[in-house]
């Protein structure tokens, strides 16, 4: 229809403090491409041209207004020696961090995202679909952040030992892992992705207010102004329950905040100056409930992140379930493109 | 008096004695026959003829509007032998361009004067420029403007555009005699002998009414449409009623009143902004109760093509748009196409019956 | 001094990384607002890639940061004008005259102008073809010429923002433009008409043309005044004309450089973007300036010690801007270099008068525009350039059904042949079109070969 934006010109709009016709619709759809796309999750997390290919579809199926490139938040310490568990019908896990002491630790080094791990199927997803669609639709590459990376070398329960009992070798691991979250960003952006930064280990469901401050913080810090540097809009994403340290996260310097068990009300009114905020229909909510409650929680998110002074992007709490039934993200999807803001041109 | 009812005839029977006035020729709606007229000289319209050799070209790119690829073309054909001079306002774009490329290649005088492309510009600029280009031309060709012939022939020609109105208004002229006056370089008294003595009962109602819209058509499309049993009652093409459209004041400074109707009052489609045209437009289709508008462009004529989807927007009946190249006509394109639209609305007259 | 090199978009992206940071922090547009946040704009090509400008990673780029930097200011003016809006400045839109009326723009406190016109390169640098086919879905498809672009942008509402004047100058320009116009009105915006006379008419009228044109600038000075809030000055008209006339200064200065005899001292398109610096100043005229004047020095410096690209000996004048940036970087690729232009702008580049009416001096600088009069002008203008710039060859890059090219090419590769210099013309063709593009090439590829074998054989 003549006079409709699209999703690149919609986001653009946001992120130059301009006000689109209405909030971008961006739920995270992520491994559930895969099921759209009808190919099992370890071919999804190891080849870059079937990711796209799913997001691609995915995309044409629902018509969300961003590409994501993610497969689970272990890729960088993957690449750096972390061994993990492919699974056919869930993403990857775990199953081996590369550092049993903190000896070892010297021995890291940040991988060359080109020829390591699986860090070049991210680049082969994302250089397919900027050829595809790039001049359309954004591209979002998920990439761990230090804390996150962190713990998938070490192990998680080991990491949060060691942020109590030997915060120097933790900082130690934080530090080689900000390089590679750096090196890696680079790669993504030069193939044409918007890093997105993830951080679930830095989540107020897992460490204290505290712990977030000294060991989680100054890397997204560091991180995000070396991004900065780029004229990089960066949108940090923290899994779980951060209502504790939403005053927290402007201090970042990240433009955007994809907020997952917060209230968004309540995010408004801590950053909603500073940040533009993303989200926040429960995925897990995704998967019971009916079209009406999706329906109404959908506008019940609208109405408190359309106020947002920053700007607002509809989204997901966090990833959309694998198994998410296609009605129901349809369901989400569909309120909020009937979204509007009073757009004066 | 001649008996026939063709103005090829009598541009033949007139040939004689049209062999010793120098020809002029001009583009397009805003040049005032009756100034050339006036100074001695026989006007004639550049405007497709049928002896014209579509293959002649050259000059201009063929991304180039198809009406200015073939004016070289036109200006081949036997009845633009003896032109001495071409002039022209202002009109299009592409119709300035192409009295330079004119100006380059041919031996004779070729001159453009300014006309306004706004409403309301600076009236004074472009009524001097108007006159000086005539005076120019004038000039050029040692021809002296007669103020007194002047001043009787432009009654003449109002007597004339005044005729034609009431003949189309009573659907007693076709539409191809009222193209083929647009054309015609017959003088103006000739061109009232020869509506004189041509029959002007109305003409038997077909079931259709169609208006013509768009750039200026070449020899065969009038036909064709005819040919699908419908009447074009309205045209506002660059050869159709609004050449004749208007009236000359006949009272005060002759060269400030031609300048008021030829330039200022042009409705043509370059002119910015462009709801003037539309606004004609919609009045002829009420007036002649218009059912459906047929709208020819010729190939990259901008004004008239890029003004297409507008119109069908705005004219509220089915439009049916379609363009053609005069150097290469789609003939039986065209022709299908005008018979399913054709076609289209006689199924709706017949549901709305 | 660092050897001059062109250099792709990763090579750009790692060489930022040796820019102090103090340099990007200062690196800044509207000086008058040193608080904004936003202001910066010393980023690398990749930045402006991520957001959608997908060209970009096939392009290369002059390896000096005042070419960063010149880049950085270009692609940052949309979202400059935007950020003028938010700073409660004016923004008047300017279509179809090319660069004659902003001085009188930006006379007027907390005012900048644009060209929408200039939108028709947004396709090809986003290698996307949205703009296009919502121009298309308005009525305006491929026989209208690229700047059709605008009219897209108009409608999406995402490019520039709502201008508080739109200024549409017709007459005599192309249809194409005004056609755009008649869109952009017809889907709800008003546009203040300027009428432009046509330059080569009778003999003897140049006088009342300026006049007439002085006095419609009048006209636009009083709309001005309105949409602006503030009284014209004659005195504000002045200085401006005075910064307007430095860019130009500096332009000719770049231009004539361009043409050193010694190596290649700059890249094509940097050449091309300082070019149309004098349209609008990219939004912001007081830090154009600075942009240009680092350009130039960096130029003058570089021409003075013999450093330029190796291997592109083959000089060329090239005619009428390409649409397509990457058309520049294919022929120095081949071994060419740029030595001389023509634009379609020549309005906006010779300097401004400044004795005598103001509104004069304006209208007799938008007089010796490249299109308004007859072809010859603009004929004249390239044989000129041919000569001045020694030229090997010369490329006409058209641009498919815009209003002036059908009529001007065959004159222009009549006279270019006269003077014993090769002429290669083609038309640009729209995003996506690989195998037009492909056939561009090889005619590029076969063109700069001969020109190659035909300096041999002189040298020989």
């Amino acid at each position: 229809m003549p006079g409709e934006m699209n999703p690149r010109e919609r986001w653009g709009l946001l992120l130059i403090d301009e006000i689109p016709d209405r909030p971008p619709v961006y739920p995270l759809v992520t491994a559930h491409a895969a099921a759209v796309y009808g190919c099992d999750l370890t071919t999804y997390v190891t080849n870059g041209k079937v990711m796209a290919e799913a997001q691609l579809a995915a995309q044409r199926k629902y018509g969300h207004e961003g590409l994501s490139v993610f497969s689970e938040v272990g890729i960088i310490a993957e690449a750096m020696g972390s061994r993990y568990h492919y699974r056919q019908y869930d993403v990857p896990i775990l199953d081996q961090p590369i550092i049993d002491n903190h000896n070892q630790i010297e021995k890291l080094q940040a991988p060359d995202p080109g020829s390591t791990g699986r860090l070049s199927v991210y680049l082969d997803a994302i250089d397919t679909m900027y050829e595809a669609a790039g001049d359309i639709l954004p591209i979002f590459a998920f990439i761990p952040c230090s804390f996150t990376t962190a713990a998938g070398l070490r192990g998680v329960e080991e990491f949060l030992m060691d942020t109590v009992l030997a915060p120097e070798a933790a900082h130690a691991i934080l530090d080689i892992s900000l390089q590679a979250a750096i090196r890696f960003c680079d790669a993504c952006v030069l193939a044409g992705a918007l890093p997105v930064l993830v951080d679930p280990l830095a989540s107020g469901s897992v460490i204290s207010r505290r712990t977030y401050q000294e060991f989680a913080l100054p890397y997204q810090v560091k991180l995000i102004s070396y991004l900065h540097r780029y004229d990089l809009d960066i949108t940090l994403h923290v899994c779980g329950d951060t209502s504790k340290m939403l005053d927290l996260i402007p201090q970042s310097g990240a433009d955007l905040f994809s907020l997952d068990q917060a209230e968004l009300p309540q995010a408004v009114a801590e950053m909603g100056e500073r940040v533009r905020l993303v989200g926040n229909l429960s995925p897990s909510s995704l998967l019971p409930s009916s079209h009406q409650v999706i329906s109404d929680c959908t506008h019940r998110i609208l109405s408190q992140g359309i106020p947002n002074p920053k700007g607002f992007v509809l989204s997901t709490g966090c990833e959309v379930p694998i198994k998410c039934q296609p009605e129901k993200l349809q369901a989400l999807i569909q309120v909020g493109k009937q979204a509007h803001y009073d757009f004066q041109w | 008096m001649i008996e026939s009812n063709t103005i090829e005839d009598w541009e033949a029977a007139y040939a004689e004695e049209a062999k010793n006035k120098p020809k002029i020729a001009y583009l397009c709606l805003r040049v005032p026959p009756e100034l050339i007229e006036a100074a001695g000289a026989i006007p004639i319209r550049i405007a497709p003829r049928k002896e014209f050799d579509t293959s002649i070209n050259g000059l201009i790119r063929s991304d180039g509007c198809s009406f200015c690829r073939s004016v070289p073309a036109i200006l081949e054909t036997p009845c633009y032998q003896n032109v001495k001079a071409v002039i022209g306002g202002n009109c299009c774009d592409q119709m300035r361009r192409l009295l330079d490329t004119l100006g380059e290649s041919l031996e004779i005088p070729v001159i453009l004067y300014g006309a306004p492309r706004t409403w309301n510009a600076d009236r004074s600029y472009f009524q001097v420029e108007f006159q000086q280009a005539f005076k120019y031309l004038f000039d050029q060709l040692d021809l002296q403007l007669d103020i007194n012939c002047l001043e009787s022939i432009i009654p003449l020609y109002n007597k004339l555009r005044n005729r034609i109105a009431e003949l189309r208004m009573a659907n007693s002229m076709s539409n191809g005699l009222l193209q083929d006056l647009a054309r015609s370089s017959l003088p103006v008294i000739e061109k009232l002998k020869f509506l004189e003595q041509i029959n002007t009962e109305p003409s038997g109602n077909q079931p259709i009414r169609l208006l013509l819209a768009g750039s200026i058509p070449g020899v065969w499309e009038l036909a064709e449409i005819e040919k699908c049993g419908v009447s074009v009652v309205a045209d506002v093409t660059c050869l159709g009623d609004r050449v004749f459209q208007f009236l000359v004041k006949e009272s005060g400074n002759p060269w400030e009143n031609l300048y008021d109707a030829y330039v200022e009052g042009n409705l043509c489609p370059h002119r910015r902004p462009v709801d003037p045209l539309i606004d004609n437009i919609k009045r002829m289709i009420d007036e002649r109760a218009v059912q459906g508008v047929v709208y020819r462009s010729v190939k990259y004529c901008h004004p008239w093509g890029l003004l297409a989807d507008r119109m069908k927007q705005e004219l509220n009946l089915p439009v049916l748009v379609v363009d053609d190249d005069l150097t290469s006509p789609a003939v039986s394109n065209f022709r299908t196409r005008v018979g399913a639209f054709v076609e289209m609305l006689q199924s709706r007259s017949r549901r709305r019956a | 001094m660092i050897p001059a090199k062109q250099i792709n978009y990763r090579q750009w992206h790692e060489l930022f990384k040796e820019i102090p940071d103090e340099r990007v922090k200062n690196t800044r547009y509207y000086h008058h607002l040193p608080d904004a946040e936003w202001s910066q704009y010393l980023f690398p090509p990749s930045t402006h890639a991520v957001y959608g400008n997908r060209l970009l990673r096939k392009m290369k780029f002059d390896n000096s940061p005042a070419a960063l930097r010149l880049w950085g200011f270009v692609l940052s003016e949309s979202e400059r004008i935007y950020r003028a809006r938010q700073a409660g400045m004016k923004v008047v839109a300017v279509v179809g005259d090319l660069g004659a009326i902003t001085p009188l723009v930006y006379s007027f406190p907390d005012t900048v102008a644009f060209y929408p016109d200039c939108l028709w390169w947004t396709p090809f640098l986003m290698e996307s073809r949205v703009l296009f086919n919502e121009a298309g879905q308005l009525g305006m498809g491929e026989d209208c010429c690229f700047v059709r672009a605008a009219l897209g942008a108009f409608s999406k509402r995402a490019y520039f923002p709502k201008p508080n004047l739109i200024i549409g100058t017709v007459g005599a320009t192309c249809d194409d433009m005004a056609a755009v116009m008649s869109g952009t009105e017809f889907i709800g915006n008003d546009v203040y008409y300027l009428e432009l006379p046509a330059r080569d008419t009778i003999p003897g009228n140049q006088q009342r043309q300026l006049s007439f044109l002085a006095d419609r600038y009048r006209e636009v000075a009083t709309r001005l005044e309105a949409v602006t809030g503030h009284s014209f000055s004659e005195d504000r008209l002045h200085e401006t004309v005075g910064k307007v006339n430095l860019i130009r200064s500096l332009i000719s200065e770049v231009k004539d450089l361009a043409a050193t005899t010694g190596p290649n001292p700059m890249g094509g398109m940097e050449m091309m973007n300082v070019e149309f610096a004098a349209l609008s100043y990219y939004g912001d005229l007081e830090e154009c300036t600075a942009v240009l004047g680092a350009f130039r020095d960096e130029m003058k410096a570089r021409v003075e010690q013999q450093n330029g690209y190796p291997d592109q000996p083959l000089r060329i004048v090239w005619v009428t801007p390409p649409a397509d940036p990457i058309l520049q970087n294919y022929a120095e690729d081949l071994g060419a270099r740029i030595v001389g232009s023509e634009y379609v702008i020549n309005q906006s580049t010779p300097a401004l008068k400044t004795e005598g009416d103001v509104f004069e001096n304006l209208a007799e600088g938008q007089l010796a525009g490249s299109l308004m009069g007859s072809s010859r002008f603009r004929v004249d203008l390239v044989v000129d350039q041919v000569r001045r710039a020694k030229a090997d060859g010369v490329i006409i890059s058209g641009i498919f059904a815009s209003t002036h090219c059908p009529y001007e090419t065959r004159p222009i590769i009549d006279a270019v042949r006269k003077e014993g210099v090769p002429v290669l013309a083609f038309d640009v063709v729209a995003p996506g079109k690989k195998q037009l593009q492909s056939q561009i090439n090889n005619r590029m590829e076969a063109f700069i070969e001969s020109l190659r074998m035909r300096r041999s054989r002189r040298a020989g």
